[in-house]
């Protein structure tokens, strides 16, 4: 049977184990994935994709935001384990920084976003909001 | 270079971009040339402000704040909470950020407050962030060590020599 095999890069290997029954067109529930669709195929049977080009893409582009989203819950556990991010990048197949940059993209969009729709808040008004909850904070820790 | 950043710099980073924003930034590009050191009673300070506080909700979504301060702890290696915390701050509150540089060989302190370290002497200082971005405030504060400051590194503020007037004949 020919496979589409979505670039997993060095991923792929250790996951495969995790993932056989995608990988033989069945799927399968992934450990430590409770805070996503607990069912993830993640290999993609080239006979499965739809005929239409177009319909195709987008199921490899929904299969490849699946890969992303359990690509980090794996990096969060790897850190949690006490992995490296040189390990981590030897891992992807990638340097160090290009793991670091890779794992922090969607934050830093998100907070992109975020400083951007904040465009009324002044830097004087946040930074003495921020400086005003976090001393608060610090009030409470120390008469708890 | 190690430097402990305030939560208060991780906390207007998140909303506002600003100069705490810029530093923050760089540090999550991986392009900053310091490392962040952090234990665990900072982080749970960043979340709980973050996460928790009614009034930063109209400024960042707790979906945002989550996922900011989750990336922080997955990228930091948290050394230990401070254990010997002794007064050298006007607000004995924030002593704890100078014990935990002081136990762990840190530069500086970023932080968006002002204070003054007591006189003990090691190489320890604090960055206090500018209040506008316009102003090259970690220049002034510390302008011994300017070229090297993280601050104006993240910031990317010009380390100029003292302009040479031109003459004229």
């Amino acid at each position: 049977m020919s496979r589409l095999s979505v670039d997993l890069g060095k991923t792929e290997r250790c996951m495969r184990d995790e993932v056989r029954c995608g990988a033989q067109g069945r799927s399968v529930a992934l450990p430590g994935l409770s805070g996503y669709p607990d069912v993830v195929s993640v290999i993609v049977a080239a006979k499965d994709l739809p005929q239409d080009p177009l319909s195709a893409l987008r199921v490899l582009t929904e299969r490849e935001l699946d890969l992303e989203r359990i690509r980090r819950k794996q990096v969060i556990a790897a850190r949690a384990a006490g992995a490296s991010w040189q390990q981590i990048g030897d891992a992807l197949g990638v340097t160090r920084q290009s793991a670091w940059e890779s794992f922090t993209a969607e934050t830093r969009a998100a907070l992109s976003a975020n400083v951007d729709a904040n465009s009324t808040l002044a830097e004087d008004d946040a930074v003495d909001l921020a400086v005003e909850e976090v001393r608060a904070a610090r009030r409470r820790r120390a008469t708890s | 270079m190690l430097i402990v950043i305030d939560a208060n710099v991780f906390v207007s980073a998140a909303i506002q971009r600003g100069a705490s924003y810029r530093i923050v930034e760089s540090w999550l590009n991986g392009t900053a040339d310091f490392e962040i050191v952090m234990c665990p009673a900072l982080l749970d300070e960043i979340r709980e402000v973050l996460t928790t506080r009614p009034r930063l909700r109209k400024w960042i979504s707790l979906q945002t704040a989550t996922l900011f301060v989750d990336t922080i702890e997955t990228l930091i290696d948290l050394v230990d909470d401070p254990t010997e915390v002794h007064t050298e701050t006007r607000d004995p509150n924030d002593d704890y950020l100078i014990a935990l540089a002081r136990a762990n060989d840190v530069e500086f302190i970023v932080s968006a407050t002002r204070t003054s370290l007591s006189g003990r002497p090691n190489s320890l200082q604090w960055c206090h962030l500018p209040s506008s971005s316009n102003v090259p405030a970690p220049r002034k504060a510390i302008p011994k060590r300017a070229a090297d400051h993280p601050c104006n590194r993240a910031l990317n503020v010009p380390v100029q020599a003292p302009a040479t007037k031109a003459t004229t004949t």
